[in-house]
């Protein structure tokens, strides 16, 4: 659920005391005395409702009212008013990991937990939840649980009911960390449930009497939701390391500390070093180059400081500084890493798949399919509308882009890079030969312009075999290359 | 209150506690007398060490302006972890943190990142537990291979007017075989008197205290053993994996160079990772647990054999 706009402007006022949490979801509901009622959830991922009677607000803690356990992070609320009793309630995934409310009822707080009182599935981490109150009175409470199903809980006023309505429906599971909504029908009384299936598709089960499902996406052809025709792995390249850009220069400060600080005149050695085996470089043939950091000894000034400036070679993949005082022959390693920061792995789809892993790179595909998120965007709304015009293609094969963490993209193993314009992370090739979903040569020129037309600055044809220009000998390494100005 | 990271070494804590330390940072570190000298002159932004501080120096009205910004590696906590497994493809995760009597601060938070998502993530603690997916990307700089969801265990609630809880125990039941992971302690610091000190500093200093704040090697990071390969993760990957990180662990003085566990695996490793994808299973793998000697190198071993078992 996202924040709706009228609500963000008097939250944003109020910000300052009642901080948003970075990963809250949002409720909203009138009570019977038309009171509006507005929810999220807090950075210390307490629930908090503000309230309009139409003069003032008023502001409330409901986990502290209600001395409930906290959200888990990540998750979704939901909230509804019970008009039957006119109870409030406010469901959500608890930092226990089980399903929650907290309700309003006889000018009371309380709470239920579901989960325990059930025996009902575990929601999964990323849960979303869902409520709504049927025209019989009964309430429901639905959420994901820890296999991706929709599950549902019911409160007839007498007992609960529980189910699995991915099971019932025999629909596709949700796809992981996206949200769930559910409403009823008043016309029909068919209750329907709508989710992102794992497939990338926007799905509903319908409950009217018998349980169904439909695939908006295969029916309509609606846009494929967040994501397009590919979408972010899940991982984003960088680490807890400190991070230095291939071929830059950086000033550092070396000192030998003691408890009070750092020891002036203090003799040091710096040299560096790097890891084999990372960033997808699994060729240990020949040495890589070596950043340099220089002066590589001296004695720290007056204040306790050896300034020393470190260079980087064009290559990504981990390094060191090995520094050692030498006075007290003490050492220690400081990692960093070269390259760039902010690549996101790419995953394939139905529509893309991910191919030219090779043995030097990691033998995956993990390996060599990085870029930036303005050339994924790119790429993606590429693929789509390159597909959407030549349907009967079905699917391109996305070969290299760029390493993790970016970098020489050493094809031969070398160091050095045929392949230069995949060092940054900003461009990706498709195939253009004869394999599994190539883009045949009669397509070639159409692909190449649909990448310029969604924002790559270069697009080309490229051949292994010089002078093969005439687009019909069958190459097996003619790829079309695109890439994006960053 | 904020919580500053204090980032905890599992089995390093000797090398982190030594003094006097040998260091390297992206800013001039703070004379121990407190007097920038005038090659400094032009420098807004210094770390200090024996406080573990950032100070901020500037001139404001013809006056010098010093603010400090307490970046909160107080923490001296003794930290150690067992693995073992549950049944098929479940494995647990057991932390014990304690805060030594020499630490300065107490204990806010441990933190230990997974090194994949894991919809089947079970945590238990003695105080509070919470799993943060989007934590990692923004408040350590570190997103990425090493921590995309962070679990943050909490000490117990202190009792009523007693001493600050010391020790940390903490449970994480997942799918994800074992690897190195990364792990940390947070201590306490009074994030009031740290946003007061920023608030004072013009822009654009204030952006980059904020950006140097995050800095890496301001902190004090390593990996212990933790949830890291899921069922997609390769042999060759989790060898490689592997493998950097016990050299990793060799050039920081953790495992000695001269240790045959460490010789015994890095050959073995390397030779499933040069197979290039023709062996799964890395030749002498049975044999691990037996050349292992000390207490780490047995739980790296008995790592080994879990992360390898569902291959």
């Amino acid at each position: 659920m996202r924040l709706h706009a009228a609500y963000s402007v008097f939250l944003s006022l109020i910000a300052s005391t009642l901080p948003l949490s970075a990963s809250a979801g949002t409720a909203a509901f009138t009570d019977p005395a038309g009171g509006q009622h507005f929810i999220w959830v807090d950075t210390n991922q307490h629930i908090q409702q503000l309230y309009w009677n139409g003069q003032a607000y008023g502001e409330q803690d409901l986990t502290a009212a209600a001395g409930a356990v906290s959200v888990m992070v990540g998750t979704g609320i939901g909230a509804f008013v019970d008009p039957s009793s006119s109870a409030q309630h406010f469901v959500f995934i608890g930092s226990d990991q089980h399903l929650h409310q907290i309700f309003f009822w006889n000018q009371a707080w309380g709470g239920t937990d579901f989960t325990n009182e059930t025996g009902a599935p575990v929601p999964a981490t990323g849960s979303g939840t869902a409520t709504f109150i049927d025209p019989a009175g009964g309430q429901h409470f639905v959420w994901v649980d820890t296999n991706q199903h929709i599950q549902q809980l019911y409160w007839n006023g007498q007992a609960y009911g529980e189910q699995d309505l991915t099971a019932a429906a025999g629909a596709v599971s949700v796809m992981v960390g996206t949200g769930i909504s559910a409403f009823v029908d008043p016309s029909s009384s068919a209750q329907h449930f709508v989710f992102i299936g794992s497939d990338q598709h926007v799905h509903q089960i319908v409950w009217n009497q018998t349980w169904s499902g439909t695939d908006f996406t295969a029916a309509t052809a609606a846009p494929v939701p967040a994501g397009g025709a590919l979408s972010i792995g899940g991982q984003q390249s960088g680490s807890q390391l400190p991070i230095f850009a291939p071929q830059s220069t950086t000033t550092l400060y070396a000192a030998c500390n003691d408890q009070d600080g750092p020891i002036p005149y203090c003799n040091l050695t710096l040299q560096a070093g790097y890891y084999d085996n990372t960033n997808g470089h699994t060729h240990t043939n020949m040495q890589a180059p070596l950043s340099e950091i220089s002066p590589g000894s001296g004695r720290s000034d007056g204040s306790g400081n050896l300034v020393v400036t470190l260079t980087t070679t064009r290559v990504g993949h981990q390094e060191t500084i090995y520094e050692c005082d030498t006075d007290h022959n003490i050492c220690s390693v400081n990692d960093y890493l070269v390259g760039f920061s902010g690549l996101v792995l790419v995953n394939g789809s139905a529509q893309a798949i991910l191919v030219g892993a090779t043995p030097y790179h990691g033998n995956d595909n993990y390996y060599n399919h990085w870029m930036t998120t303005n050339a994924l965007v790119g790429l993606s709304d590429t693929i789509s509308a390159f597909l959407g015009a030549h349907p009967g293609q079905g699917q391109v094969a996305l070969n290299d882009m760029a390493l993790p963490y970016g970098g020489v993209f050493d094809l031969n193993r070398n160091w050095t890079s045929p392949h230069v314009s995949h060092d940054f992370g900003t461009a990706a090739d498709v195939r253009g030969n004869t394999a599994q979903a190539a883009i045949p040569v009669s397509l070639q020129e159409q692909y190449r312009q649909t990448c310029l037309q969604n924002g790559a600055i270069d697009a080309r044809i490229e051949y292994a075999t010089p002078g093969d220009t005439d687009g019909y000998v069958q190459d097996p390494r003619r790829h079309i290359h695109c890439r994006w100005a960053y | 209150m904020r919580k500053a990271i204090a980032i905890l070494l599992a089995f390093a804590v000797k090398c982190v506690s030594q003094q006097p330390r040998v260091a390297l940072s992206p800013v001039p570190f703070w004379p121990k007398d407190g007097v920038v000298t005038v090659e400094y002159d032009d420098q807004n932004i210094f770390y200090s060490p024996s406080t573990d501080e950032l100070i901020i120096r500037y001139q404001q009205q013809g006056a010098t302006v010093v603010q400090r910004i307490a970046l909160g590696n107080q923490a001296d906590p003794d930290y150690s972890v067992s693995v073992s497994r549950m049944g098929t493809n479940k494995y647990s995760y057991t932390y014990r943190v304690l805060n030594k009597p020499s630490a300065k601060a107490p204990l806010s938070d441990i933190l230990v990142g997974l090194g994949e998502h894991d919809s089947t993530l079970a945590v238990q603690s003695s105080g509070a537990v919470s799993v943060k997916e989007d934590h990692a990307l923004t408040h350590f700089g570190v997103p990425a291979e090493l921590a995309p969801v962070l679990v943050d265990a909490k000490p117990p609630q202190p009792a009523l007017a007693g001493p600050a809880p010391d020790t940390v125990d903490l449970v994480i039941q997942s799918q994800l075989r074992p690897g190195f992971v990364f792990a940390a302690a947070e201590s306490v610091v009074d994030e009031l008197a740290n946003a007061h000190a920023l608030s004072e500093v013009p822009e654009p200093l204030r952006s980059q205290a904020r950006e140097k704040i995050n800095s890496p090697w301001l902190h004090k990071q390593s990996i212990t053993l933790g949830p890291r390969f899921g069922d997609l993760a390769t042999p060759q990957a989790v060898a490689i994996d592997y493998l950097t990180n016990l050299t990793r662990l060799v050039r920081a003085g953790v495992l000695p160079k001269d240790s045959q566990f460490v010789s015994y695996i890095t050959g073995m490793l390397q030779g499933l990772v040069q197979s290039e994808g023709s062996i799964t299973i890395p030749a002498g793998l049975e044999e691990v647990l037996s050349k292992a000697v000390t207490p780490f190198e047995k739980e790296i071993a008995a790592a080994l054999l879990m992360a390898f078992a569902s291959n």
